[in-house]
């Protein structure tokens, strides 16, 4: 008999979450605010006219000005994701909850988080795109609609925090020389290849190329439904991973 | 006054003998309540069953007697009892070790009565 | 209920931590769990609450699997080495989430612990004092009313007064509301009178595991001249021996022999706890014997 004790460790998860998304909307405010006055005060009317992108991957394609906040909330989600998962696990060792509750709180409260955040943002774009300049979603796809903006931002939000988590526990899971060596791995990626290939990678997706990798990136992420479920086969690829990582965790420090 | 465990000998017995000391001197009178297990294992950081077992040698020899819900008392007749069985073990305990030790030191039974009778003074 | 450890061993690169490790703790018991540091008393400890996975070998509880067993694991409470509470984690904050988690956690008890150590509530628990980050975990532990208290080194970094104050609020939470207790130290002599049964560990194998007043009635000193002693320890195991001039004393594995077989001039003595763990672990050649046997 194996019985899990789901809901301490759900109300644990969301309450955390409600307060760390609470803060953040807080900062993102009051940046949203000083930025907006700014705007007003120190161009003369041509408001507006200020592009901030801080997205790896921009998906809009409109060329308008807006602030778009929505990237910041997913690395945030992504980081989440890295730190939540180490720091719960040994938190719920502590209480008396094993691994399995750890796996499926964190999955259900990063599901639940990711919609309720989406849901919000959704609303929040609705009142103020037009007015504000002010974009909550991280991704904006014409042809969408609500409803289905409302759920590539959920899986994308659910994305970002299974893959901060597989990460995680892939670091928790290595010996020390692995470590390095993904480390450095990783850094010379960023570093040397991502910057040079960025480009290149962005006019395979949407140059219609006919070969079979260009070809193969175009159909994944170009059509609204396709993207969908390529975020959501990603999400699960990471769940997975993270099922497998987490069932044998060793926790030690 | 303080059980002295000694350190060669079983806990249970040093709280039993301190027990029969403390009501020997009175400190506990007869009828009168001596302190519960919970709180004889607390003041002396020891495992209440080793307590337990302590004082249920007195109660094993009618010493003291428990009331239901409301703790142990010094049987009537208790002090009596101790002194009769500390006066039969003087002997053993006392003058024993007391003639051996004047042996050793060359004291013979004159000068020790003398001694004796200089204590009584 | 009953936590069985059977033949559990675990290696750590080079080091063999635990050695096909078999122990027991049955209901309502207080356990020492002794052993110098580096013995292998927390990694048992650790691999009972699942925190880490054995090499091989089973952990049952009442005949159930428990490892990462959620029910299994919501029985213990373990005061362990490290912290795993969240760096921003307020010590109030900490109590309300142990009574969410432990169904019988006693929050006006844990206050009640806290005020009489000057546990500060609102403190983040990484700011606490290493002696005030153990009382943090004794309030939690003994409010928890979890019917395994797990406590490694329960009173690490506090003051002669808290020790004092903990080891008595051990008994009285133990009397009001029976647990089992596991005490994991080094420091014997502090609780040789709270332990009921004894386990010692050594280079991570199980090398006494005996109610104390057995073990202890399994061993006694004998005092007196030399060449007395020397006469009556033929044939007799001897756990140690030293000499102060003609003045010899040892320390004898066995039974204790009655005071008529003892050679008149010799001085018979129990042994303590500490007396007898300090000689057990100093005893080289009687644990590679034992080890000869086993093999």
């Amino acid at each position: 008999m194996n019985t899990l004790k789901l809901m301490p460790a759900l109300r644990y998860q969301l309450d955390y979450m409600v307060r760390a998304l609470l803060i953040a909307f807080a900062v993102m405010a009051a940046i949203v605010i000083f930025i907006s006055l700014f705007i007003t005060t120190a161009t003369f009317g041509d408001a507006g006219q200020v592009i901030i992108d801080i997205a790896p991957i921009n998906f809009h394609f409109e060329t308008s000005s807006f602030i778009n906040v929505g990237p910041i909330f997913t690395i945030m989600i992504f980081i989440t994701g890295i730190v939540g998962i180490r720091e719960d696990l040994r938190f719920f060792l502590q209480h008396g909850l094993g691994r399995k509750s750890t796996y499926l709180s964190t999955l259900l409260t990063s599901l639940l988080c990711g919609a309720t955040l989406a849901l919000v943002f959704e609303l929040l774009d609705l009142v103020f795109v037009n007015a504000l300049w002010l974009r909550f979603s991280a991704v904006n796809i014409s042809g969408l609609g609500y409803v289905g903006g409302w759920l590539l931002q959920t899986l994308v939000f659910f994305f970002a925090w299974q893959l901060g988590a597989l990460i995680s526990l892939l670091y928790y899971r290595m010996s020390t020389m692995v470590k390095v060596i993904f480390s450095v791995a990783i850094i010379a990626t960023v570093v040397f290849a991502v910057p040079r290939l960025i480009g290149d990678i962005i006019d395979l997706v949407f140059s219609n190329s006919s070969d079979m990798i260009g070809g193969t990136l175009s159909t994944l992420f170009t059509n609204p439904l396709n993207i969908i479920c390529t975020i959501l086969a990603l999400g699960i690829i990471c769940t997975l991973g993270n099922f497998m990582l987490i069932r044998r965790a060793p926790v030690v420090d | 006054m303080q059980p002295i465990f000694d350190p060669h000998k079983p806990i249970f017995q040093s709280i039993s003998e301190w027990l029969k000391g403390a009501i020997l001197t009175g400190i506990y009178e007869e009828e009168g309540q001596v302190p519960s297990i919970t709180e004889i294992s607390m003041q002396y950081k020891i495992n209440p069953a080793t307590a337990l077992k302590g004082v249920n040698q007195l109660v094993d020899a009618g010493l003291i007697y428990k009331k239901r819900g409301l703790g142990m008392f010094v049987s009537t007749g208790a002090r009596a009892q101790l002194l009769a069985q500390r006066q039969d073990q003087f002997f053993d305990d006392y003058v024993q070790p007391l003639v051996s030790e004047a042996k050793s030191l060359q004291i013979g039974a004159h000068d020790l009565k003398d001694m004796v009778e200089r204590g009584y003074q | 209920m009953t936590i069985q450890v059977k033949d559990i061993s675990k290696r750590f690169c080079s080091t063999q931590a635990l050695d096909n490790v078999s122990v027991a703790f049955g209901e309502n018991k207080i356990y020492g769990l002794l052993g110098n540091n580096g013995a292998g008393k927390s990694t048992l400890l650790n691999i009972i609450t699942s925190r880490i996975f054995a090499d091989n070998g089973t952990l049952n509880l009442d005949g159930v699997n428990m490892v990462d067993n959620d029910h299994a694991l919501n029985q213990i409470y373990m005061l362990g080495e490290k912290n795993y509470y969240p760096e921003s984690m307020r010590v109030k904050d900490a109590l309300k989430w142990a009574q969410a988690f432990y169904p019988y956690f006693d929050h006006e008890l844990a206050l009640e612990i806290a005020q009489r150590f000057n546990l500060p509530l609102k403190k983040k628990i990484t700011a606490l004092s290493t002696g005030y980050t153990t009382i943090f975990k004794i309030v939690i532990a003994l409010s928890s009313n979890a019917p395994f208290l797990l406590l490694d080194e329960p009173v690490l970094g506090l003051d002669a007064q808290h020790r004092d104050m903990f080891y008595k609020l051990l008994i009285e939470c133990y009397t009001k509301n029976p647990c089992t207790i596991v005490i994991s130290t080094h420091l014997i002599a502090e609780v040789a009178g709270i332990i009921e049964h004894c386990m010692i560990i050594k280079d991570g194998r199980v090398i006494k595991d005996a109610p104390c007043e057995a073990l202890l009635h399994n061993g006694y000193t004998l005092t007196g001249p030399a060449a007395l002693l020397d006469e009556y320890l033929l044939g007799k195991q001897v756990l140690s021996h030293s000499s102060l001039g003609g003045l010899k004393t040892a320390s004898i594995s066995g039974a204790i022999p009655n005071a008529e077989e003892i050679p008149p001039g010799l001085e018979i003595g129990k042994m303590n706890l500490q007396e007898y763990f300090i000689q057990l672990m100093s005893d080289e050649n009687n644990s590679v014997a034992r080890f000869m046997e086993d093999q």
